[in-house]
């Protein structure tokens, strides 16, 4: 039997597709062998997270909200041939800036309306965030900086900055020392759904994808947008202004990840503490390539990691299993989606 | 072959491969329960698990006393995170626990889902899951909850944590008496509780110099010196900065993080140790004088009677040191020094005890009591602080104390 590898002369619609549908598959094969190994029944498993997400799709969709948000940025992004490894800085800057409304707005403005005080959450923190990731997207439009490095570095730095900020100024007097923000006034929680911690970030993460998907495939901007993302020479041919194109999709890129970390503080913390950099821009980065750089497609990846990391509480109870579990496969996820994006672009033939 | 049968036959083999596979682990009955006809009536207890039991440290320590419930009667059931014990009553107290919860969002939903799941205590063991505990405590007002070293309150819910002052005394105590007066602490993050902690250690290794006949040495502005590691656990930080500690000539490494590996460092450098957390003489560093550690058993143990008995009280709070009844909430373990050193120590550390007994018994602050932090106290700058003859009382360690006694050498923020 001969193998043979073909490159495609048009990437494949149906393969681009099946392509990380078969990534997952196979990840969640090799996860088997690694459960197994670790002294469980793999099916058993699989079935105890998918009852545990299923009883749990509240929760499922609080952990979607960040996850689609981020995702949608590090697309947009991509789109645009940047590679945003900064949405991870960019949701704990629109943190920050939230934060920084909620606190001290309403001590300059008491009688503040509290729908108004939440818009204005909004928009500083989405405001932050889109300047954090300027430096990094000027640095790449002028002096052809690496934007993987520089955008990396920046979480760091954003992380550190947030940290100077609630162990020093912004740490709540009351806290007995303690690092970390007072808690919020009421005024300042975002509104939740019923009894579950779904909150107004759920309206953000439906409604942008949207947004955006419209954006890309019916307007103008988002078809230089995707001109300047394939090829920057074509569009400079085509008289597209490569730079202001990257620059506003970048400013919309660092502004939805940030809207993460807003909903984060906003809705589920209620300060700002240690607790806001948990990842979910690094997860966004898996969640926008499981979606092949599609915004409904970041939808459904985020529901599916985030199903999977809920339903990876309960096989600790249940399997006695490591709390890593869902960890590894959403990692196992990641390596055999971008793997199986090669079969996209090559065909094996075999005889 | 095709590329359809290539699918096919990874299927089948996936699906072989689980087949083959034993089914669930099974609950294993140790032993049968006395049959009466209704079910024995379950108490549900549950505990969040900021990382992992074998983290060596802070997580370790709350396992340990989670082991302990299983003295409250017979073990009938045991399962991979949890087991049942049937207790004298009859009645089935089922203990159960999250490990790697962290204290983010995740650690939020994980404390809700117990009390959904219908948990009747529920121990949230680290700081950053305070909001949380407390927003499930007020959305189930029915559920008892318990919260580690933070300090909000509710009425049905309480804060607890160790006196950790009191084990830093006595450990440092010890190191004074065996004449260590250049020690290099490697800290953890600069709030209130390390702060008062550093400070109960330095003047508890004062205390050893001047009565070993040192005085002059007591008397040194950097008779320890803080490195802050910014976190509760950096393993290669911890690491890298007892190295340094090694390398400049110091001769005692106090460990202050979740981790032990600044104590196996230092004793790999050939420099001993004072342990943090739980003994890390069990951990490979055998060189260590002593650990002061946390001992959660006892408070679960009666916390988890308290609520059997129907007498659990929530709006509490529970500070506790070597005095504490019925046993210790701070722990010396794993002493590894001369015996008239160790008989010393010890009686230091009866006397506090016995201080906080009496100051309980009488209903007043411990702190204020207990001897350790009693004037005259000067800050590193020379000012004095507390004048002979006054106490500082519980309040003001707890969210006051935001600077160094003299002896110390380092920053706060």
């Amino acid at each position: 039997m001969k193998i043979r590898i073909e490159r495609r002369l048009q990437p494949s619609k149906m393969v681009s597709w099946l392509a990380p549908i078969t990534g997952v598959f196979v990840a969640f094969l090799i996860g088997a062998l690694v459960i197994r190994i670790a002294g469980a029944n793999p099916i058993v498993t699989y079935l105890v997270m998918l009852k545990g997400a299923s009883e749990n799709i509240a929760e499922v969709v609080v952990k979607a909200i960040p996850l689609i948000l981020c995702g949608l940025a590090v697309a947009l992004a991509a789109k645009v041939g940047f590679w945003n490894i900064g949405a991870e800085g960019q949701l704990v800057l629109g943190g920050m800036g939230a934060a920084g409304v909620a606190l001290f707005l309403p001590n300059l403005w008491p009688s503040i309306p509290g729908w108004l005080l939440i818009f204005l959450m909004v928009l500083g923190g989405a405001t932050c965030g889109a300047l954090w990731v300027l430096a990094p997207t000027v640095l790449k439009v002028s002096l052809r900086v690496n934007e993987i490095l520089t955008t990396l570095m920046t979480n760091y730095i954003a992380i550190l900055l947030v940290r100077y900020l609630y162990f020093g100024p912004w740490r709540d007097p009351e806290g007995r020392g303690f690092p970390g923000t007072a808690l919020f006034i009421p005024e300042a929680w975002f509104p939740r759904f019923g009894n579950t911690r779904i909150h107004l970030g759920l309206a953000f993460a439906l409604i942008l994808p949207a947004i955006i998907w419209f954006i890309l495939s019916y307007t103008k901007w988002g078809y230089q947008t995707k001109i300047v993302g394939e090829s920057q020479r074509t569009a400079k041919y085509a008289g597209i202004s490569v730079v202001r194109i990257t620059f506003v999709a970048m400013f919309l890129s660092g502004g939805i990840a940030a809207l993460a970390g807003v909903g984060e503080v906003g809705g589920i913390l209620h300060r700002l503490h240690q607790g806001l950099a948990v990842g979910y821009g690094y997860t966004g980065l898996i969640v926008a390539w499981l979606a092949n750089l599609n915004p409904w497609g970041v939808m459904v990846a985020s529901f599916f990691l985030g199903g999977l990391l809920v339903g990876g509480d309960q096989v600790q109870i249940t399997m006695g299993l490591s709390a890593s579990v869902g960890l590894v496969i959403q990692g196992l996820v990641l390596l055999c989606v971008l793997s199986s994006q090669f079969l996209v672009r090559y065909r094996i033939r075999w005889r | 072959m095709s590329r359809k049968w290539l699918l096919i036959s990874t299927l089948v083999l996936f699906v072989l491969v689980a087949c083959a596979t034993p089914a669930v682990v099974e609950k294993k009955v140790v032993t049968a329960t006395p049959a009466p006809t209704p079910e024995p009536e379950r108490v549900n207890v549950a505990f969040v698990l900021l990382w992992e039991c074998a983290d060596n440290g802070w997580t370790a320590a709350h396992c340990r006393g989670i082991q302990e419930l299983r003295s409250l009667g017979k073990v009938v059931a045991e399962m991979p995170n949890s087991f049942d014990v049937q207790v004298p009553d009859g009645r089935i107290v089922h203990v159960a626990w999250v490990e790697k919860a962290g204290d983010g969002p995740d650690s939020g939903r994980i404390i809700r889902d117990f009390a959904v799941k219908g948990y009747n205590l529920i121990f949230a063991t680290t700081f950053g899951q305070m909001d949380f505990a407390l927003e499930t405590a007020t959305e189930f007002p029915a559920v008892a909850m318990e919260h580690c070293s933070g300090f909000k309150t509710r009425e049905n819910m309480n804060w607890y944590m160790t006196r950790n002052e009191h084990s830093s005394y006595v450990s440092g105590y010890t190191a004074g008496l065996l004449g260590y007066h250049n020690i290099g602490i490697v800290a953890t993050n600069p709030i209130p509780e390390v702060i008062r902690d550093i400070n109960a250690f330095t003047l508890g290794v004062q205390k050893g110099l001047r009565e070993s006949g040192r005085s002059d040495w007591a008397s040194a502005s950097d008779v320890t010196t803080v490195v802050w590691l910014n976190s509760w656990r950096d393993a290669e930080g911890e690491a890298t900065v007892a190295q340094q500690f090694a390398k400049g000539g110091f001769d005692l490494i106090r460990q202050m993080a979740d981790t032990p590996d600044s104590s196996i460092t230092a004793c790999k450098a050939g420099v001993k140790a004072v342990g943090y957390g739980m003994n890390v003489a069990n951990y490979g560093a055998d060189c260590a004088l002593v650990s002061s550690t946390w001992l959660w058993g006892p408070y679960y143990r009666r916390q988890v009677q308290a609520f059997l008995a129907g007498t659990w009280k929530g709006g509490q709070t529970h500070y506790g040191g070597l005095g504490d009844a019925p046993q210790s909430m701070a722990g010396l373990e794993g002493w590894n020094v001369p015996p008239e050193v160790k008989e010393k120590a010890l009686a230091v550390a009866e006397e506090i005890a016995k201080k906080e007994r009496s100051a309980v018994v009488k209903g007043l602050d411990v702190a204020s009591q207990d001897g350790i932090f009693s004037g005259p106290i000067y800050n590193q700058a020379g000012e004095l602080i507390l004048p002979e003859g006054k106490n500082l009382d519980d309040e003001y360690l707890l969210a006051k104390m935001t600077w160094f006694v003299k002896g110390v050498k380092g920053q706060t923020p």
